[in-house]
This record gives C-alpha cells, structure tokens and sequence, in this order.
C-alpha cells in the first residue's frame, strides 16, 4: 500500500493543473492548516463526495452494577469521520474477495471450479486466455488469480501482476500438468506464489485459495512489493534479471542515485551467482527475492552452487583497498575482487547465508 | 554470447598533439573482458602512447571491468603515456565513484579536453595516476566510516625542500602523510591513493602537501569492559576539552559516550565480555563526532522505534547536540553522536 503524502499530491496536482509546485504545496498546506484550525474550534469539515469530519458530544455509557444502572459522563468531544458513501463502496466494491480464474477455455470443468472457488467471502470472474486476462487486469486489482493448466506457462500473467508495485500482493496460484516441474523454468519466469499439479481435488484447490487470500491479507500488512523470479544461468537471462530489477526499484521509493547503486550492487551479486556460484551452467538456475517494505527494500539471490567462505571474503571487503586489491590481482594476471567492495558501497546491509550461496541486499527506503 | 565492439581513429590536436580515439560499444563486464583486453593490448602493442576511450556507448561497467581500467591506466603510465575518458555515462561514473577511481582516472568531457591534457596544458585533475610502491605502511583496521578529510590549499603542512635542479619524471616520493613511497609521473596535483592526501607537484620536482581541515580521527577497538569503555569516553572529553569545550561541556560528552557503551555492552552484546566494538573520535571544523560501531544485536528502541524515544538513550540525546542509529551494513548497530562547540 502506498501512501501520498502532501509533496506527492502538491506534485501531481502541480501537474496536471500547469501551476507552479512552491505555490501548489503552499496552497495545501495553508488549507490544511485552516481545516485543522477549524475542527479545534469544533466546526465540520465538509469535503464533497469525499469525506465530512465533525466534532461531536460524545454519548453517555449507561453501567450497571448490583446496586442499579447509571449513566456515566460521556467523553466531552468525540471527532467522527464519514466517508462518502459512494466512494466507499467504490472502494470496498462487494466486499467480497475477487477471484480470476484464467483458462485456456471456458467449459464445464471450470465452471464447476468457479462454482467451487466462489464462496460467501469470495465471487469469481472466468476468463478466457492470457489476453483477456491481462485486458482484465488493465482494469481491475483481483486478490487472487487462479491460472488454469495450459497457463501456468503463461509468463505474462504473473510477470504482468508482480512486477507492478499496486498489484504486486495479488497471490496467483498455476495449475500445472501432471508430472511437470514448475521449478524448471525456460530462460527467467516470474513465479507464481503457489503451484498445484494435477490430479488434484477441488477441495485442494479451494483450500489452497483460502489460505493464500488469508496469506496476502496479512501480507499487505508488512509488505508494498514482492517478487520472486528464476532465471537458468545464462548471459540474456541475468540481462533480463537485471532490466527487471532496474524496472522494480523504479517505484520502490528510492531516490535515483540509490536505484541505481542498488542496481549496481545486484548486478554484481547476480553475476557473482552465475560465475562463481552456478559456475556459468545453463541447468542451473539462480533464484530471485525481491521484498519492499515501508522501510527498506531487500534483493536476495541464491544459486545451486556449494558456496564460499564469506567471512575471508567478507572481512577483505570492509577493510580492504579496492586500488591495492585491483593492483594486485592485475599483476597476478588476474582479474575481479572488487565485487563485494562495490557491494557494501552499494547497499545499506550485505549478509550471506552460512553456506554462501546467497547474499541478502538492503538499502533503506527510510533511515531508521 | 555478449560482445563489446571498438571504432578506433587517429585524431590530431591543432598544436599537433595525437591520440588514438576509440569508441567502446557494450557493456565492460566478466563477460566481454577477454574481448575488451585483447583489443586494449593490441593498442599498447601497436605502440599507442596517448588513448582516449569514448565511453558514449559504455552501457554498463562491473567491478571486474573497473579493475581492468586500472590495469591499462597503470600501463600507460609505465610506458609514459596517457589514457583518458571522455562521455562517461553517468551509470558507469557512479561504479566508479562508489569504489574511488573516479580520482585515479583523467576523466573529461570530450577528446578536445583529452588532447589538452596530454598536451599538459591542462592540468591533471586532482588526485590522479599516483601509484603506490609497496611499503610498510600501517594500514587502519575497518572502523565507522567517516568523512575522508577535506584539504584546503593554505597553511601548508609538511613541505618538502626543493631540489637544486629540475628533476625527471617520472620521479618517486615519499608521502609526507602515511609515507607510502608514490611515483610521480608529471608535475600536477594528485591525492595519495592510500591515504587521500593532497599534494602538489612543479615542473621543478618541489612537492607540496597540502593542510587538512580536519585533524586525523582517533580510532579504537573497544572491549567490552564497563572500565575500559568509561576510559575510552574520557579520552573523547579530553578530545573535547582540546577542540575548546569548557570542563563541564568536555564532562557531559564523556558521560553521554560512557552511557552509549553501556548501552553497546549491555544491550547489544549481552554483556559478553568476549565482544569489542569501534569507537571513531574526530574533533575538528567547531565540533567533537563520535561514532561506535558495534556487531551485536540490532537496538530495540520500544514503542517509540527510535534512538530518541528510547529511555535508555534518553541522557544520550539530552547530552549532544545530534544522536542518530542506523543498522551496520554487517549487522549490530552503528551509533553517531555530534556535539558542536557553542562559540
């Protein structure tokens, strides 16, 4: 969930209204100020089809003990806040959880499965083909997505869903083929949150969309932006990788400069992983995390390699001389050692796991 | 297979000066390296003596590839001659910034610019194509990172007697700072690449070093000891006293530095007397810094989630006149405290 502060809205009402920032932020915050100053002398605020905020005698608790009933004092004020009614239920639609389910064809099966998807919490829209459902998607904000079998290969709908900061809490759900490996990817998939195979029961499914509406629920609570990605082990592919993430940081909230060190350093981490880690095997695969937050923004890669002592390499990397280390490897007749100095230039935080083979990044979105 | 391609020509300056102008296209990275040495010795070997790389077209530089720039400009060097970089693109001038070489490489806007410093008419930028020799220079263990000190060209500090006659360069001399012995390939301004001290070199061989603004920081490796921490935070009082704090001034930093250690001790380390952690003390420009670094665990500052909502920092804050926490980028906690000496 994003939030607009008053810079933000003074930005893009600047904008879209042609009138110059400094004036456009003055202006709100003087009306700010004079609401504010308006409600402490208990006057309403009546802002149309937006919202009304009042100050109101608050009502006596009436309290019953042994001895008898009694009312107690009512608190002096209370400030009530009403949404408009219209744009509340805009906002909050049916109340109910929305499902996609995505098939290749509507038939008799997915209607069963709809039918069953669909609930006293939850209504469900079928969809045919990855077109229609991304055309859907330009539109509207699912909580969850069911992608039938013949779609769980269907890159576009997951790629197009997590990549994107607004609908990145969408859970998506692939239904895959009997005997095939959702893991093995072609080239870099963005991964779906879960993957069932087939045979299964309905009652599995249903479950399963259960728990990931109630995973993303309490999610959203911590989380602005998840994505997880896998990529074989191959030039293009950590080219893709790295565009993704470049596309990411975009809106994670970080000024420029720190995108692009952020950006810099994962580069780094993911080269590091193909060469040294996966060893430059293309049936290898290179796992990418990528989790924002209101505070920070965290890279994780992991590869299928054995791992390296980090705490020599570690210990180098603060302490050491990166024109000493580069002079040295030069005239050994080698080259690199730089990686994880330009890393720990780069991000706020740079850990490894005990096996090393995966390095967790961090850069704050706000210092704490 | 990724692929880094090079269009070289001879350009010439109108005072006669040459170059080699080669315009690299793709990324400088593990993957194009083999390719990228190949072609830079194939110039060295034709006898190239002044190289201009345009970098317009340099899509991406890694650390590898920023080691190997370093190489080819201590080549040059070697054989006398000159490399510059023109066009950097800004993503490829930030790689080179977080690691420092910006100050080793002649860095300028366009070839013209190039074939000028060559020419020497230009000077080098500061802090350029110094190279250290092996010496038995202490080197600082890792501590809080702190501001490199800032040089000013006035009140020079060590200055070296000038020599009776021009000297040749390349020419070597020791650093008047940390006494790393530097080779000196023309008369300029460079920074030491060891200890960033600046110093100025004429035609005549005269070397200058120049005075820091700031003093030289203190650093410590603090065990975790109530007693030697309280000792470590006198010496920050006294360090205040110097700067000119008055006693009661110089008293409160050091009892707002002993009650941050307990804080470390207590709270990030559990009182295990096994740990250390870093203490930097810099007096200078009007004011006492004091910086700890630590590798326990991460503060937690309650409700509040802040260092000044946090009773236990509450005498720390109310002392200096800055207190700021953020995570160590290696884990545990890294604390700054400012006091700012009232004139």
């Amino acid at each position: 969930m994003k939030t607009v502060s008053t810079p933000e809205l003074a930005q893009r009402v600047a904008r879209e209204l042609n009138t110059p920032e400094p004036q456009t932020r003055a202006v709100l915050d003087r009306a700010v100020d004079i609401m504010r100053k308006e409600l402490q002398r208990g006057n309403a605020i009546e802002l149309p089809q937006f919202v009304v905020v009042q100050v109101k005698q608050g009502q006596p608790v009436a309290t019953t003990t042994q001895a008898g009933s009694s009312l107690g004092l009512p608190p002096a004020r209370v400030v009530q806040m009403e949404l408009d009614e219209a744009l509340r239920k805009s906002i909050e639609g049916s109340g109910l959880f929305q499902i996609m389910l995505v098939v290749p064809k509507k038939s008799f099966f997915t209607g069963v499965m709809a039918s069953r998807l669909a609930s006293a919490r939850s209504e469900v829209t079928v969809l045919e083909g990855e077109q229609e459902a991304l055309n859907h998607l330009a539109r509207t904000k699912p909580d969850l997505i069911v992608l039938d079998v013949g779609l769980a290969d269907a890159p576009r709908i997951p790629e197009t869903v997590k990549k994107n900061r607004e609908s990145s809490m969408t859970s998506t759900i692939a239904i895959c083929s009997e005997g095939v490996d959702a893991q093995k990817v072609t080239d870099l998939a963005v991964m779906a949150d879960e993957y069932i195979s087939e045979p299964f029961e309905l009652t599995d499914i249903v479950k399963l969309a259960e728990s990931e509406l109630a995973r993303c629920a309490e999610e959203r609570n911590y989380f602005e932006h998840v994505v997880h990605f896998r990529l074989q082990t191959k030039e293009q592919t950590i080219e893709q990788a790295n565009d993704l993430v470049n596309h990411v940081l975009q809106s994670s909230g970080l000024t420029e400069e720190a995108s692009a060190a952020f950006a810099v350093a994962f580069r780094e981490a993911v080269d590091n992983a193909a060469r040294h880690g996966n060893k430059n095997n293309e049936s290898r695969y290179i796992d990418v995390q990528y989790l924002l937050d209101r505070e920070k923004g965290t890279l994780t890669v992991q590869d299928e390699g054995d791992g390296f002592d980090t705490e020599i390499y570690l210990s180098r990397g603060v302490s050491g001389n990166p024109v000493e280390t580069a002079r040295e490897r030069n005239q050994a007749g080698g080259h690199g050692g730089l990686g994880i100095m330009l890393m720990l230039k780069c991000v706020d935080k740079l850990e490894y796991n005990y096996a090393g083979n995966k390095i967790t990044l961090t850069r704050y979105v706000r210092k704490v | 297979m990724a692929s880094i391609e090079f269009r070289v020509k001879v350009i010439k300056s109108p005072d006669g000066t040459t170059a080699t102008l080669a315009e690299v296209d793709g990324s400088i990275d593990a993957s194009t390296i083999q390719q990228f040495q190949q072609v830079m010795d194939k110039l060295v070997e034709r006898g190239v003596k002044n190289l201009i790389l345009d970098c317009t077209s340099v899509k991406y530089i890694n650390s590898t590839g920023l080691g190997t720039l370093l190489k080819y400009s201590d080549t040059f060097e070697s054989i006398s001659g000159h490399i510059a970089f023109c066009r950097v693109p800004s993503k490829v001038m930030l790689v080179m910034e977080m690691l420092g070489f910006n100050a080793l490489f002649n860095i300028v806007t366009d070839e013209a610019t190039a074939l000028r410093s060559f020419a020497g008419k230009l000077a080098p930028p500061p802090s350029v194509s110094v190279r250290t020799s092996p010496a038995p220079a202490p080197v600082a263990p890792p501590m809080p990172s702190m501001p490199p000190p800032v040089a000013q060209p006035v009140a020079p500090a060590p200055v070296a007697p000038p020599p009776a006659a021009p000297v040749a360069f390349p020419m070597q001399h020791a650093c008047a700072r940390c006494r790393v012995t530097l080779d000196i390939p023309a008369a300029g301004r460079f920074k030491c690449p060891r200890c960033s001290a600046v110093l100025a070199v004429e035609p005549t061989g005269r070397v200058r070093f120049f005075a820091l603004k700031k003093s030289r920081p203190i650093t410590v490796t603090v065990p975790c000891s109530m007693q030697v921490a309280a000792s470590v935070a006198e010496l920050a009082g006294k360090c205040a006293a110097n700067l000119g704090f008055n006693g009661n001034s110089a008293g409160v930093v050091s009892q707002a530095v002993t009650e941050a250690c307990k804080n470390v001790i207590e709270r990030a380390y559990d009182n295990d007397a096994n740990n250390v952690f870093h203490m930097l003390i810099a007096a200078g420009q009007g004011a006492l810094t004091v910086k700890i670094a630590d590798y326990g665990k991460p503060f937690d500052f309650g409700p509040g989630g802040t260092i000044h909502s946090d009773s236990r920092f509450a005498s720390v804050v109310k002392s200096m006149d800055t207190v700021e926490h953020r995570p160590n980028p290696r884990g545990g906690n890294l604390l700054t405290m400012i006091k700012v000496l009232q004139q």
